[in-house]
């Protein structure tokens, strides 16, 4: 195990696994409930992670990769497939409109892509509600579709816990998966391509099959984290795909640093826990019903974009820069107070 | 049908005129755009409901706050963005955007409003010739929006300001050498283009109604922006006729819903095929 190289981590991924272990049996269903619905969210984000943060396109479409996720699962799943297969059928469908897109993406660059990725996620959107109102039920045009139980074969996923743990598995898996792709010549292409082009080009890259390859993995990644997500809400609607959602995960990206694989945990748990600590701060200084309904969704709309520019303009390497100088500072400890003036650029 | 297209096509260039001034400016696309469209449609009425004066101080009093709001947002986020990549700073306006969209949420809990009914000014239909009938404000909005836009070419093309903000967007450094305040050239690129944003959030809102939803005219703005090229202000015509006609001739004759997409399938197309606009320049992109 290459990637726990230093006695430090070993101790800090066992301490973390038995952590995880033990939470389900401590924590209550809501709580749970929130752990996995973060843990999708930190799927969603490390994928896009890869496409963002490593290869530097920036795309606004991963809120349309996560809706084609969820309906290709539910078209699939129609034929009475077991779950596994229509995650792993979605999945690959992902890595095939992956390449559809990217290929595009090809001629363009910069902002240019974020243009194409908007009008991807409009066109999706449209297909999804034509494919929803496409049923005979009039009812469910308007409501989205009822999911199948999540059946793993040995094991039907119906409870809080069940999925706790099949999750974090999964989210176990994928950051192994991403870990060991940041260390291969695909991911340090990825940088370079995104750190300037044209010399990653002069070194040997060939940029379209690397910018493909980053399409092609993200998207299979987001199609597999929007699977998982309508089994695990048992739902799937189109309103849930906006283009909010695709800035939500930008942000994580953003806030968490970018190109980091523990920076997207960061980003995601700091942008998917957010509106939880706002109604909490709500509850706790006891705010009457009324402004709750009033205030609760915008603050927390406005509370979002306040952060995301505070650590565009204030901390542009995001959360992993604050911990990587936590850290610096703790490790050099007695003489780290100049160190850090001087590291601080 | 000529007249909805004809109303259409100049909101569509308008606010298509808005991105292309601050993009050639500080090459920025300014995604906090459509939300400032429709605040200011919001606040504008809010002003004139509020202070019962004559509603059509709505144009001056909307384009006033615009250009005072555009140039703050350009010393307060902007100008710190510079140095850091280009993609940071359109980040930060759709942060902006968000935090805009909040705030309506707050202050208007996000209802629609139809300022011209409740204000009560007259918006019927005049005939200019037969079978050509055009709402009041349509009418003034086409007529605006090409006086505008003729406005803008000449101020770009023969005042001393419009060529400053040429050379500044051509060449910030050699034009801050040659002794160019190239951040207030700036500021002000980007004071007029939220200037007009909000005077055309007041006509539109005069013209059909207010809500949260008219954001999406601004997005589709933004691809007629680029249809006609990011930095070129004579294709912007052109653009809005052929993204406005095929989206009103899809919404007739073939399908309503599909015709909030259309914009957004010429987008696509046109990156595809010809990235840098009708009459854009096409150095400003290169390819893989």
């Amino acid at each position: 195990m290459a990637l726990f190289d230093t006695p430090y981590r070993k101790a800090g991924m066992a301490l973390l696994l038995g952590v995880g272990l033990i939470l389900p049996l401590v924590a209550g269903n809501q709580l749970l409930h929130i752990f996995n619905l973060t843990m999708l969210v930190i799927v969603g984000a490390l994928a896009l992670n890869l496409l963002t943060g490593f290869a530097g396109q920036l795309s606004l479409g991963h809120a349309a990769f996560l809706g084609v996720g969820g309906y290709v699962s539910h078209f699939v799943s129609q034929a009475g497939i077991p779950f596994p297969l229509v995650v792993l059928a979605a999945t690959a469908f992902g890595g095939a409109l992956g390449f559809l897109v990217g290929a595009p993406a090809l001629r363009l660059r910069g902002l240019y892509i974020v243009l194409a990725t908007v009008g991807f996620h409009y066109i999706v959107l449209y297909l999804i509600h034509v494919y929803q109102s496409s049923g005979e039920d009039s009812i469910l045009a308007l409501t989205g579709f009822l999911m199948p139980e999540a059946d793993l074969g040995f094991v039907v996923l119906d409870s809080a816990v069940r999925w706790f743990y099949f999750l974090g598995g999964v989210l176990i898996l994928t950051t192994a998966f991403c870990l060991n792709l940041a260390r291969t010549r695909v991911a340090r292409a990825w940088i370079a391509l995104r750190e300037r082009d044209i010399t990653a080009a002069a070194l040997g890259i060939n940029l379209a099959v690397y910018k493909l390859k980053a399409f092609v993995v993200s998207s299979a990644l987001a199609c597999m984290a929007g699977s998982l997500l309508v089994y695990y809400l048992g739902s799937v609607s189109a309103e849930y795909y906006t283009l909010d959602l695709a800035v939500s995960y930008l942000a994580m990206v953003v806030i968490g640093g970018y190109g980091s694989i523990f920076g997207s945990y960061l980003g995601a748990c700091f942008i998917a826990l957010m509106p939880f600590f706002i109604t909490w701060l709500f509850e706790f200084f006891e705010a009457s019903p009324r402004t709750q309904v009033q205030l609760l969704v915008p603050s927390q709309v406005i509370v979002f974009g306040l952060v995301m520019i505070g650590f565009l303009i204030f901390e542009p390497r995001g959360l992993i820069g604050i911990w990587r100088r936590i850290r610096v500072y703790f490790e050099l400890w007695p003489l780290s107070r100049s160190i850090l003036a001087v590291r601080r650029d | 049908m000529l007249a909805d297209i004809l109303v259409l096509l100049s909101i569509y260039a308008l606010l298509g005129a808005g991105y292309v001034i601050v993009y050639r400016s500080s090459r920025v696309l300014n995604f906090a755009y459509p939300e400032i469209f429709m605040v200011s449609a919001y606040l504008g009425f809010a002003i004139v409901a509020t202070v019962q004066i004559d509603p059509h101080a709505i144009f001056p009093v909307g384009f006033v706050i615009g250009v005072v709001a555009g140039i703050l947002i350009y010393l307060f986020l902007m100008a710190p963005m510079a140095g850091q990549p280009v993609f940071a700073a359109v980040l930060v306006t759709i942060g902006l955007g968000i935090i805009l969209r909040g705030l309506v949420y707050i202050e208007f809990t996000g209802q629609s409003i139809f300022p011209g009914s409740e204000l009560g000014v007259d918006n019927s239909t005049v005939d200019i010739f037969e079978g050509l009938s055009i709402t009041r404000y349509g009418l003034v909005m086409v007529v605006a929006s090409l006086a505008i836009i003729a406005g803008l070419l000449l101020f770009f093309r023969y005042s001393r300001l419009g060529m400053q903000m040429r050379a500044a967007s051509f060449d910030p450094k050699l034009a801050a050498y040659r002794g160019m305040n190239i951040h207030l050239l700036f500021a002000i690129a980007w004071g007029m283009s939220l200037g007009i944003g909000a005077f055309a959030g007041g006509l539109y809102g005069m013209n059909y109604q207010i809500g949260i939803a008219i954001s999406l005219v601004g997005i589709k703005a933004l691809v007629v922006a680029l249809v006609g090229g990011m930095d070129s202000l004579t294709g912007l015509v052109p653009a809005a006729l052929i993204v406005a006609a095929m989206e009103i001739l899809v919404q007739r004759f073939i399908d309503p819903a599909l015709s909030e997409v259309i914009p957004f399938i010429v987008l696509v197309v046109i990156l595809l095929i010809r990235p840098w606009g009708l009459l854009g320049t096409k150095e400003m992109i290169d390819r893989v």
